[in-house]
C-alpha cells in the first residue's frame, strides 16, 4: 500500500507535528510504501530524501536532499522537479499536521477534492474541533456540559467594545481566560484577572486570530483528558489520565516535561463517566479517528474543555495498544470512510439544461 | 464463580451483564481468560463469557486424566448448567481445538465459531524435526539419556499434566472440522510460527460455511498482537446475518 503521511504545517505547532510523523512512520509497517510529504513552515508541499531522519530538522535547509515540490491530484500526487512531473499513486493519506493548515479541515478539504482517502476527522468536523467557540454552541446545543463563554469576532468586536465588555463582565465575570479561537496548545492564551486588563488581553489575542472566545476561568480546576478512537463504527475510550498542571499549559508544559502525566488511582465510576461524555462529544461533533478530549473538574463538576482531532503523537499512550495496530485502524477507516462515501449518489438527471436550451432558442425567435 | 467438573473446580465469568447466548471466549495452553480483557473493554454492549481452563488462571487445581474430550464435555455441560444456547465460540489454539469439538458436536449451543489461531491440525514436520524426532526414538531404543526433547511448554508441566498435554496434542480434529455447521470465522496471524498459517488454510477448506482474515502484523497471539484490527474484524463477523 501506498502511504503518504503529512506533517509540519504553517502553524505554531510544526515541530510537534514532525515528532508524531517521525513516530508514525517509524511504526508503519515496512511492507507499504510510505511517502513523507512535508509541509514547510512557509505552506509549500514537498518530498524529498532523507525527511524520515528527524536530524535534519535542525537545520532543515541545509540538510534536506533532493527536494522537489508536491501536489495532489486525483487519487495521486504529482512530484515536480525542474517542470518534469512524475506520478505517485497514493492509497491512503495519514495526517499528522497539528494546528492550522492541517488540523482546521483545510488540508482534509484539498484531500477530498484530490480523492485521496485520509485519516482522522473530515474535513466539517475538523472545523468544528479546531475553532473553540463553534465546538462550544454545539456542545451546548447536545446538553454537553462546558463552560460558560463568549464568542465574537475582530469585526463585532471593534464596532462595539463597550458592549462586549459588559456582557464579558456580566455573563461571565472575572477572572476570565481569554483564547484565540483556532489555535491550539495554550498558544496566545491569556487569563485576565480584572476589568482594567480585558482591553489589553483581548487585543493581544487578536493579534494571534481573528476571533476571541472568552471563557469564565475555574481556577485550581483539575484537568483530565481522554482519547477516543472509531474502530468499524464502535468507538472506543481510551483511559483517563490527569495532568498535572501549573496555572495553565504552556507550550513548554504541554510537550517537553516527561512528568506532565503522573498517574493517580481514579474511581472506576468517574472514569466511566468521563469515558462517556468523550464519546457523546465524539460523536455530537461528527468526529472520526483518534480524538482527545480535554476534561475540567471543579466542585464536582466535569466539564468539557476542547476536543483535539490531532492529538500530540495521536495519543497512543494513552491506549493500551501498539502505535502500529493504532495507525493500521486509522488507515482502514479512513478509507472505509472513502469507500462508503463513494456509495453516495452524487449524479442526478435533471432536464435543467435541456429546458434552458430550448427556452433561450424560443425567446430568440 | 466456580463450576465444579470431575473433581476440577472451574473458575467462569460474565462480563457486560448476564445473558443466554453470550460470546465464549476460549484462551489457549498455559493462557487465561484476561487475554480477552481488551476485546470486553471494546464491546460494552456485548456479553462475553470467559472460562479459566484447569490448571490455568483462576482454575488452578490440576485436572487428573483429562482428555481433549473431558475439556469440550466440561464446556458443554457448564453451557447446560447456565441455559446457554446459541453462543458464540471464540477459541484461541488450544481453546480453538475446543470450539471445533464442541462446534462439531452440539449444533444448538454453538451458533457462530471463532477460530484464532487455532491448534488441532496435523503439523507438516520439517526434515529437521523427524531427524531430531528418530533421535529421541534411537535413544530410548538404546535406553540412552533423553535430555533435550519436549516443547517449552510440555517442560513447564507437572507429571501428571504432561499426560493430559500428550493427549491434547496428539488428538486431530480434521474429521470434527468437516461436521461443523456453524458459520465459522478463521482468523490467523501472518507471522504466526507455531500453528503456520497452511493449518488455518486446511481448516478452511475442511470447514464448510468458513471464512478466513488474515491479519498482517499479527503472531501466533495475533488478537493481542493488533487488537484493533482483531476488534474490527470480530465485530464485522458478529453483524454479519
Amino acid at each position: 500500500m501506498d502511504i503518504a503521511v503529512f506533517f509540519g504545517g504553517k502553524s505554531v505547532e510544526h515541530d510537534i507535528s514532525v515528532i508524531t510523523a517521525l513516530q508514525a512512520v517509524k511504526v508503519i509497517s515496512k511492507e507499504n510504501n510510505i511517502i513523507p510529504i512535508y509541509i514547510k513552515p512557509d505552506g509549500k508541499m514537498v518530498v524529498a530524501d532523507n525527511l524520515d531522519d528527524g536530524k535534519i530538522y535542525l537545520d532543515y535547509e541545509k540538510n534536506v536532499k533532493n527536494e522537489r515540490d508536491v501536489s495532489l491530484l486525483n487519487g495521486k500526487i504529482a512530484i515536480i522537479k525542474k517542470n518534469k512531473i512524475k506520478l505517485q499513486n497514493v492509497d491512503c493519506a495519514l495526517n499528522c499536521c497539528h494546528g492550522h493548515g492541517g488540523e482546521d479541515g483545510s488540508l482534509q478539504g484539498a484531500l477530498e477534492i484530490a480523492d485521496i482517502p485520509y485519516s482522522s476527522c473530515d474535513c466539517p468536523s475538523s472545523v468544528l474541533c479546531m475553532d473553540k467557540g463553534l465546538c462550544k454552541l454545539l456542545l451546548q446545543h447536545n446538553q454537553i456540559p462546558s463552560v460558560k463563554g463568549v464568542y465574537f469576532d475582530k469585526c463585532k468586536y471593534v464596532q462595539d467594545k463597550q458592549s462586549i465588555w459588559n456582557n464579558i463582565e456580566t455573563e461571565i465575570g472575572m477572572p476570565c481566560i481569554i483564547k484565540p479561537a483556532t489555535l491550539g496548545s495554550s498558544v496566545g492564551i491569556v487569563i485576565c484577572e480584572n476589568v482594567q486588563d480585558l482591553e489589553r488581553s483581548i487585543e493581544s489575542a487578536f493579534e494571534f486570530d481573528s476571533k476571541v472566545l472568552v471563557e469564565k476561568y475555574l481556577s485550581d480546576a483539575r484537568e483530565f483528558c481522554c482519547a477516543v478512537i472509531k474502530n468499524s463504527s464502535t468507538l472506543i475510550a481510551s483511559k483517563v489520565i490527569e495532568v498535572a498542571k501549573s496555572q495553565i499549559y504552556t507550550f513548554e508544559e504541554k510537550y517537553l516535561q516527561n512528568n506532565s502525566n503522573s498517574q493517580k488511582k481514579l474511581s472506576q465510576n468517574f472514569c466511566k463517566k468521563v469515558e462517556d461524555m468523550a464519546k457523546e462529544a465524539y460523536s455530537a461533533l461528527g468526529c472520526d479517528g483518534i480524538v482527545r478530549v480535554d476534561f475540567l473538574l471543579k466542585d464536582e463538576k466535569l466539564y468539557v474543555n476542547e476536543l483535539n482531532s490531532i492529538p500530540g503523537s495521536l495519543s497512543f499512550h494513552m491506549f493500551d495498544i501498539s502505535f502500529g495496530d493504532l495507525i493500521n485502524c486509522l488507515l482502514r477507516e479512513g478509507m472505509k470512510r472513502r469507500s462508503e462515501r463513494n456509495k453516495l449518489i452524487y449524479k442526478f438527471n435533471s432536464q435543467a439544461i435541456e429546458k434552458y436550451l430550448t427556452l433561450t432558442t424560443n425567446i430568440k425567435k | 464463580m466456580i463450576y465444579s467438573f470431575e473433581n476440577a473446580k472451574i473458575y467462569y465469568q460474565f462480563h457486560n451483564g448476564q445473558s443466554k447466548s453470550p460470546v465464549i471466549l476460549l484462551h489457549g495452553w498455559g493462557r487465561s481468560g484476561k487475554d480477552f480483557e481488551n476485546l470486553i473493554k471494546f464491546y460494552p454492549h456485548i456479553c462475553f463469557l470467559t472460562i479459566d481452563f484447569p490448571p490455568f488462571g483462576n482454575s488452578s487445581t490440576t485436572p487428573e486424566g483429562w482428555t481433549l474430550y473431558t475439556y469440550a464435555g466440561m464446556l458443554i455441560s457448564l453451557c447446560d448448567e447456565l441455559n446457554i444456547h446459541d453462543a458464540t465460540l471464540v477459541g484461541h489454539s488450544f481453546g480453538g481445538r475446543i470450539a471445533i469439538l464442541v462446534s462439531a458436536v452440539n449444533c444448538t449451543l454453538v451458533h457462530k465459531c471463532i477460530l484464532i489461531d487455532s491448534a488441532g491440525m496435523k503439523s507438516r514436520h520439517s526434515i529437521a524435526y523427524k531427524v531430531k524426532a528418530l533421535n529421541y526414538k534411537a535413544r530410548k531404543f538404546l535406553h540412552l539419556k533423553q535430555k533435550y526433547f519436549g516443547s517449552t511448554d510440555y517442560q513447564a508441566l507437572s507429571p501428571e499434566m504432561k499426560k493430559t498435554f500428550k493427549s491434547v496434542v496428539n488428538t486431530h480434529l480434521e474429521s470434527y472440522a468437516k461436521a461443523i455447521k456453524a458459520k465459522t470465522l478463521i482468523v490467523w496471524g501472518k507471522k504466526d510460527t507455531e500453528t503456520p498459517l497452511y493449518m488455518g488454510k486446511k481448516l478452511l477448506r475442511l470447514i464448510p460455511d468458513s471464512t478466513l482474515r488474515l491479519i498482517k502484523d499479527g503472531s501466533h497471539f495475533s488478537f493481542l498482537d493488533c487488537p484493533l484490527e482483531f476488534a474490527s474484524i470480530f465485530i464485522d463477523f458478529m453483524e454479519e446475518t
